[in-house]
């Protein structure tokens, strides 16, 4: 922005308040298209958190890697 | 206790970066123009104003691996004729969810299964919020083709006539 004129300055200023705003809206409103994806989007909602192969692997992983951090942090603690 | 309870987490909340972190966001590429400026730009307006809350995973010595950016959405249908068994069923034409905004992992640390934990990081919180604030389900909005693939594969399953809309049960 170094360089610019005050109304240069002004306009990139508003620019990226706009730019803002949007991205900030847009993160939460989430339109569905048809009725199609109404009637899907409602029997998802009914469904239980049923992890598959992969996601629970996943959620294993992290809890190790939880566990390893709080181990190492009660290590540490004991050192010092 | 609020430090013991942060301290169960991988990713850090964006106010505990370090000045050394901060300075680091300038270095931050995943690839994704949009995501790199996000974590440079708006991320700390949007953080400060709790309008989403973001979460920055550290290699400890300064280096940023990667973040995720949370917040609450509305799904909504209202311009969308609905039969009226569901309009019983549902008395509102907006429901909510919680939304992974952003999720993103720096170049060097890709391939790495970073982007698993911290989706899986994601996910325990989402379920742990739904339980106390609401929220029907997980929902990603994915850029594009590849990034939706990435959470297929753990589950996540499309809206019909958005592939890029990606939603998991949480019930």
């Amino acid at each position: 922005m170094s360089g610019t004129t005050v109304n240069n300055y002004i306009v990139q200023a508003a620019l990226e308040n706009a730019q803002e705003l949007i991205d900030a809206v847009k993160m939460r409103t989430i339109k569905l298209l048809s009725e199609a994806d109404v009637a899907w989007f409602l029997n998802k909602i009914e469904e239980p958190f049923n992890p598959n192969e992969k996601l629970k692997s996943a959620l294993r992983r992290y809890s190790e890697a939880i566990d390893g951090n709080t181990r190492k942090q009660e290590v540490s603690g004991k050192t010092i | 206790m609020a430090t013991q309870e942060s301290k169960k987490f991988l990713a850090k909340p964006f106010d505990e970066l370090t000045p050394t972190e901060l300075e680091n966001r300038k270095k931050f590429d995943c690839g994704e123009q949009s995501l790199n400026e996000y974590i440079q730009k708006n991320m700390r307006k949007h953080d400060n104003k709790n309008i989403s809350k973001s979460f920055i995973y550290t290699d400890g010595n300064g280096a940023i691996v990667g973040y995720y950016t949370i917040t609450i959405a509305m799904v909504d249908f209202a311009n969308i004729p609905t039969r009226i068994s569901t309009t019983q069923k549902y008395p509102t034409h907006q429901l909510p969810v919680i939304s992974l905004a952003r999720l993103a992992i720096d170049k060097k640390y890709q391939g790495q299964k970073f982007g698993s934990l911290l989706l899986a990081e994601v996910i325990a919180k989402a379920l742990s919020a739904v339980k106390t604030v609401g929220g029907v389900c997980l929902v990603v909005e994915a850029l594009h083709e590849r990034a939706a693939a990435f959470y297929r594969a753990y589950g996540f399953e499309s809206s019909p006539s958005d592939p890029l809309h990606l939603y998991l049960g949480m019930v």
